[in-house]
């Protein structure tokens, strides 16, 4: 299995409770940095590690934070984006529920090194459970003197908000998370201003993945030079994939960057489940689809993109061979239709039209012309929309024209499915 | 923003703008259209509807929205690219899909966004054959806003309004995704004062007004520049009249005054014109002390047999509502005929003395570091006064209120309670002792009064320090002074150096033309020095100090015509022994009076009112005189005629103007020229505000336009039919409609000549703009006729811009009692030949 980075405590008895985590090098991390570091030599000692966001954009962590003004005359704030919502996702949940001073730690880490008194958790409003056990948590390590003011005795002050959202999916777009965390309606803002100069209630703020600000413990204890030497040479260290779907074991795996596709599916996934593999989703819904060929690809960042897909969030959902895959995007769609939070005219208007033409389609309604239509409204919708969420929506249709074009072709000029029709052959 | 200059290249047209413009502003600039939903100038931009989509070379990703995206030095923007021409197209698509199309029966059809943009740049046909999105049609979201939800298109715009502009709970986004719809939180109305400007910032047809609803199609209307009347901001309007009905009143943006927004009660003053219980009809009571109709011979018979009687002590009280012209017709009567030295206007207590120089200005609101309200609340009685100082407030203003009782309620940075005049002092002493100290330290700028969390400080030091801070002071006074007891706040601000312009005192005056007719002469006292001017030209002049308006009204004796006023509305009030009242709507005093007269309102003459900050405008006639109403100029001439043994000709309100200009110092050498009529605006294409007069200084009317010789009064276009001429063309849109030359204006109508009313061929001398009140009636002669000699039947003639479906019917009574210029104008106006 290798060396486990974010999960190496997982399975612990009791790990989730300070005591016990702290038995187990609990807040090292946080002590180290403390004692050996300034915020500067920190943010540079991170930059060295080549952490890189988790969230799905893959940017250099360190990177993200020397962008924050030093001083800015305002306050700094930490905004923790817990609202994982993109389907296939399952990650942070975990570490939230079963490594909760292990995220704290990390949020002491980054607000240390940033020069933050003030972070918030903005967790998902589906995720009771965790936000329950976070907030135990901060009240443990508050208790502690591992968080509140003049943690560990070093004059450094840090109060962490657990927030819970309401239950939209746009709210994990970074700025729509800040309106939400404002009060606003969850609408995605304009950038520039980025977050870092102009973020919440206007100040500058970092805006970090629960997976990134969870690396930063290990890598404290264990060196950034140690956490560098896994991945590829620009994907460092590890990553948590969430695989779903048609496999044996579907679950989180902690995987180092640069592991190939197929060992996810085949060694630590169990293979792939009732049937032969017919596509890879390897990046969360939002993320074109993969075929069989791409099955030696290995999962970094780089890599995906240049298969034409994208990491994402991390989540790898199978499809096999007995699914319909004009249905699939039917399903993939509905769900951004239904999160589109109708800001803009194309995400709001396009996500609908595909819907609409897909499920025609399903019912045995579709015209040939429909086929040359959902071509036109995903390209008029992708790139034109304010934020990527309605690039998103165009991304499984767009990739299964590419590599499944026959199974529209079949619906339109039959009414069914192509698997249908082979079924009933078969049965004949 | 910066003055540096970015040089980039829109459609291979090479511009310079300053750092920070918009790419939409900057096509603006060299007339190149962008179409816009979302954006609107006065608000933040959102990039929510997309339809500005250009492209960008060199970006990650090409498609940007214009109306997101700033100049960057040496971009190279396309917005006629295939690429961008494609993205505007799908974005219309898009925004058409779920649209009803039911342009026949909507109100905004025919000044429509979303047709316009569509015939411009949209899709020829739909694709989309599924269901479109239902809505129940009509939802009464406010008692005056109606919403059809199904034509909406969610630029926000109006929710922006609420939260951005007007800064109250409104409209907002109810739902999201496609079922996202606009309403009112859950048993609210959307009911604000400010409510009416959503309407006209909808794009579309979504938001229409109770009052206008199918009342009406855009190509109809008539839209003439008026001047509002409810108060004294001096707010700009354009009438929209259909079949001599003024059918709405909108905005016409004057951003030193308005800023592009109205009142409600602006908006739907109009009603009352119209409404059922206006008087139209002179009355006199009989024997039996009952009101009946009679003529208008009968009625000023009546009155002036009572004026001439000897021993008659008469008074004129004056409405503030009134013109300068009535004003001064009225003052005419008054002192000059009547030989009275009561003739004083409703607000004449408003009177400043004459070293205290008002230097603050309705804009000044905006760059201000301190507003200071001084025992007034804008919230309560400047209703327009307040949408100006919440923007100073969302610009960098901090708002201190000192009074009795706390103003502007939760918007306040600094508020102390107590007696006006003691707070200012107060200050003022606190101000003057500059404390030396100063606090090390970074201070943190909590939230603001209306921000979350924000909350007003009662903390007098930190008021103290805040003023002790501020460079550009503006206090805000309102009403009588001298009651409050604040008249010497102008000495304190002068002495303070606070007072340049357009920094210092603002006086918010009750009267609407409180200024105007004070300066006319409508005021108990008179100075000497101007009674010799006006005896000589007037034969008689009474220039003795007179009673006031609350004296005379309580007095209960004499003769007294109130013009436009309600002097028996005082609960101490007496009927004097001989009441004529000359009113708009029934009042207490038309109750009681002995003779009633119908009175026109502003919208029915000529007029001149000056703003509270001083500026000078003109309102134009909207429609003709209702019933056999009069203006009140016209009430003064005709009694004066009769009092007279020589009955003089009528003057119009132009001469009367001038009048005033060659004997009025205040208004000294003003006439109609002054005023350059900005034509039809559309608000979402601000122009540059028409600046009337500022008070201080008279002389500094240009009468022509220096910067350009050229310069022509603008020419009614009956607004949208132009437009439409111009879409089918194909052309692209002006840079700035408005003022525009009449021959470019024939030009676009196919029309190659254009001559004078006189039949001369026109040239740029010939258009004067001393001709008429700054509407010239020009001849267009279609290319295919014959020379331009006299009007023959052969080549009638039609008024450039009067449409075809103003229907004059003066009655020949009236049209003998009417303005004969005015009958004359009506007479074009139907398109006829005059000889």
């Amino acid at each position: 299995m290798g060396t486990k980075v974010i999960f190496e405590k997982l399975g612990i008895d009791g790990i989730e409770s300070l005591k016990v985590y702290q038995k187990n090098e609990g807040y090292e991390g946080l002590k180290k940095a403390l004692n050996d570091y300034t915020p500067d030599e920190l943010i540079e000692y991170i930059k060295g590690s080549g952490l890189r966001g988790r969230g799905g954009a893959g940017f250099p962590t360190g990177l993200k934070w020397s962008f924050v003004p030093k001083n800015p005359g305002k306050p700094k704030y930490l905004c923790v984006n817990c609202d994982e919502s993109e389907p296939g996702t399952c990650k942070d949940r975990d570490m939230v529920t079963y490594l909760p001073h292990q995220l704290l730690e990390g949020i002491a880490i980054c607000c240390y090194a940033v020069g933050i008194e003030k972070a918030f958790i903005y967790i998902r409003g589906e995720m009771l459970e965790g936000a329950e056990i976070l907030e135990k948590a901060v009240e443990e390590a508050v208790k502690k003197k591992l968080l509140g003011n003049n943690i560990l005795g070093k004059g450094f002050n840090l109060d962490v908000v657990v927030h819970r959202g309401a239950g939209a999916y746009i709210c994990g777009e970074e700025s729509a998370l800040l309106s939400s965390l404002e009060g606003e309606r969850g609408f995605p803002r304009l950038k520039p201003p980025f977050p870092a100069v102009e973020g919440l209630y206007a100040c500058p703020t970092v805006i970090n993945n629960v997976e990134t600000l969870s690396t930063l413990p290990a890598i404290m204890r264990k060196g950034a030079e140690w956490y560098s030497s896994m991945g590829t040479d620009r994907s460092k260290g590890t990553r948590v994939l969430c695989l779903s779907g048609h496999v044996n074991k579907p679950g989180n795996y902690e995987l180092e960057l640069g592991t190939s596709m197929r060992e996810l599916i085949e060694v630590h996934g169990g293979g792939v489940m009732g049937g032969e593999l017919k596509a890879i989703i390897p990046g969360g819904a939002s993320a074109p689809m993969l075929t069989k060929e791409h099955l030696d690809v290995s999962l970094d960042f780089e890599a995906i993109a240049e298969a034409g897909s994208m990491a994402g969030s991390g989540a790898v959902i199978i499809i096999n061979d007995k699914t319909c895959i004009v249905r699939t995007c039917l399903n993939l769609d509905q769900f951004f239709e239904e999160e589109s939070c109708g800001k803009c005219t194309p995400c709001r208007e396009g996500t609908k039209w595909l819907v609409d033409i897909l499920t025609r389609m399903v019912n045995g309604q579709g015209r040939e012309e429909d086929i040359d239509l959902l071509k036109s409204v995903c390209d008029n919708l992708c790139g034109k929309s304010f934020c990527p969420l309605g690039d998103s929506a165009t991304s499984c249709i767009t990739s299964a024209f590419q590599y499944f074009p026959e199974e529209f072709e079949h619906y339109v000029k039959h009414g069914c499915s192509i698997l249908d029709a082979k079924k009933e052959m078969a049965a004949n | 923003m910066s003055e540096e200059l970015v040089n980039i290249t829109i459609d291979g047209h090479p511009i310079s703008a300053p750092k920070g413009t918009l790419l939409v502003e900057a096509a603006r600039q060299i007339g190149l259209e962008i179409p816009v939903y979302c954006y609107h100038p006065k608000m933040k931009p959102v990039g929510a509807c997309r339809v500005c989509v250009v492209e960008v070379e060199g970006q990650r990703r090409p498609i940007m929205t214009a109306c997101t995206t700033t100049v960057m030095p040496d971009m190279v923007v396309h917005t006629k690219s295939e690429n961008a021409i494609k993205a505007r197209e799908g974005i219309l698509e898009f925004l058409l899909i779920n649209h009803p199309l039911d342009c026949p029966v909507c109100d905004r059809g025919g000044e429509c966004d979303l047709q316009d943009f569509t015939l411009r740049y949209g899709p020829p046909t739909t694709r989309f054959v599924e269901e479109k999105r239902h809505f129940e049609k009509s939802k009464q979201v406010g008692k005056n806003v109606v919403l059809d939800r199904e034509r909406c298109i969610m630029c926000q715009r109006c929710v922006r309004f609420c939260d951005e502009i007007a800064m109250e709970e409104g409209l907002v986004i109810i739902e999201r995704g496609n079922r996202s719809e606009i309403g009112t939180f859950e048993g609210r109305s959307y009911d604000s004062e400010f409510s009416g400007n959503v309407i006209e910032l909808c794009p579309v047809g979504a938001l229409t007004a109770a009052s206008y609803r199918f009342e009406s199609r855009p190509w109809e209307l008539q839209n003439y520049a008026g001047i509002c009347n409810e108060s004294s901001l001096g707010t700009n309007i354009t009438f929209d009249v259909r079949y001599d009905k003024i059918v709405r009143i909108r905005s016409r943006i004057n951003d030193l005054l308005d800023d592009g927004w109205l009142t409600d009660s602006t908006r739907y003053s109009h009603l009352a014109i119209h409404s059922e219980d206006r008087i139209l009809k002179p009355r006199i009571r009989n024997e039996k002390g009952e009101l009946e109709d009679a003529s208008w011979d009968k009625a000023l018979e009546r009155v002036v047999a009572e004026l001439s009687k000897e021993e008659t002590t008469s008074a004129v009280l004056v409405g503030s509502k009134l013109s300068v012209e009535d004003g001064h017709a009225l003052l005419k009567l008054a002192r000059g005929v009547l030989e009275t030295p009561h003739a004083v206007h409703e607000h004449s207590h408003e009177q400043l003395s004459l070293e205290q120089t008002v230097t603050g200005q309705v804009h000044g609101c905006d760059q201000a570091d301190v507003i200071v309200c001084l025992g007034c609340d804008p919230a309560k009685n400047h209703k327009a006064f307040e949408l100006r100082v919440k923007k100073g407030l969302r610009a960098r203003a901090k708002l201190i209120c000192l009074g009795t009782e706390p103003a502007m309620v939760g918007y306040a940075d600094y508020q102390a309670e107590g007696e006006p005049t003691e707070l200012w002092a107060k200050l003022v002493k606190a101000v003057k002792k500059k404390s030396k100290e100063e606090e090390g330290g970074l201070r943190m700028p909590g939230p603001r009064p209306w921000e979350a969390g924000g909350a007003t400080s009662d903390d007098w030091k930190a008021l103290v320090k805040e003023v002790q801070g501020a460079g550009k002071v503006l206090v805000v006074v309102a009403g009588d002074l001298k009651a409050q007891g604040l008249t010497e706040v102008f000495a304190d601000v002068e002495k303070l150096e606070w007072s340049s312009a357009p920094y210092g005192v603002i006086h918010l005056r009750d009267g609407v033309n409180s200024l105007g007719l004070e300066n006319v002469g409508l005021v108990p006292s008179w100075h000497e020095e101007l009674a010799g001017v006006y005896q000589e030209a007037l034969g008689s002049f009474n220039s003795t100090e007179g009673r006031t308006y609350q004296d005379v009204s309580n007095s209960g004796k004499g003769v007294v015509l109130a013009v436009g006023c309600d002097p028996l509305a005082r609960e101490d009030a007496k009927k004097p022994s001989f009441l004529v009242v000359a009113a708009t709507h029934p009042n207490a005093s038309t109750e009681k009076a002995d003779v009633v007269l119908p009175l026109s309102t502003w919208a029915e003459s000529n007029g001149v009112f000056v703003s509270t900050d001083g500026t000078v405008q003109f309102s134009r006639q909207a429609i003709v005189p209702q019933g056999e109403s009069l203006p009140a100029h016209q009430i003064a001439q005709r009694l004066v005629n009769l009092l007279e043994e020589e009955p003089a000709e009528l003057l119009t309100p132009r001469e009367i103007y001038a009048e005033v200009g060659r004997l009025n110092p205040a208004f000294a050498g003003a006439s109609y020229s002054d005023f350059q009529t900005p034509g039809q605006v559309h608000w979402s294409y601000p122009q540059q505000a028409q600046i009337g007069m500022p008070r201080p200084d008279l002389s500094a009317i240009p009468v022509k336009n220096p910067d350009n010789p050229m310069w022509m009064p603008t020419i009614p276009t009956g607004s949208r039919v132009e437009e439409a001429s111009r879409l089918l063309r194909g052309q692209t849109y002006p840079t700035v409609p408005g003022q525009r030359d009449p021959r470019e204006i024939a030009a676009m109508l196919g029309l190659t000549k254009l001559a004078t009313e006189a039949g001369q061929p026109l040239l740029a001398e010939t258009v004067s703009p001393e001709k008429r009140d700054g509407y010239i009636p020009l001849r267009v002669v279609p290319a295919s006729s014959a020379q331009l000699t006299g009007p023959t039947p052969a080549n009638r003639h039609h008024e450039i811009g009067v449409g075809r479906f103003r229907q004059v019917a003066v009655p020949t009574a009236r049209a003998a009692l009417a303005d004969p210029e005015q009958v004359a104008e009506e007479t074009t106006e139907e398109g006829e030949d005059k000889e």
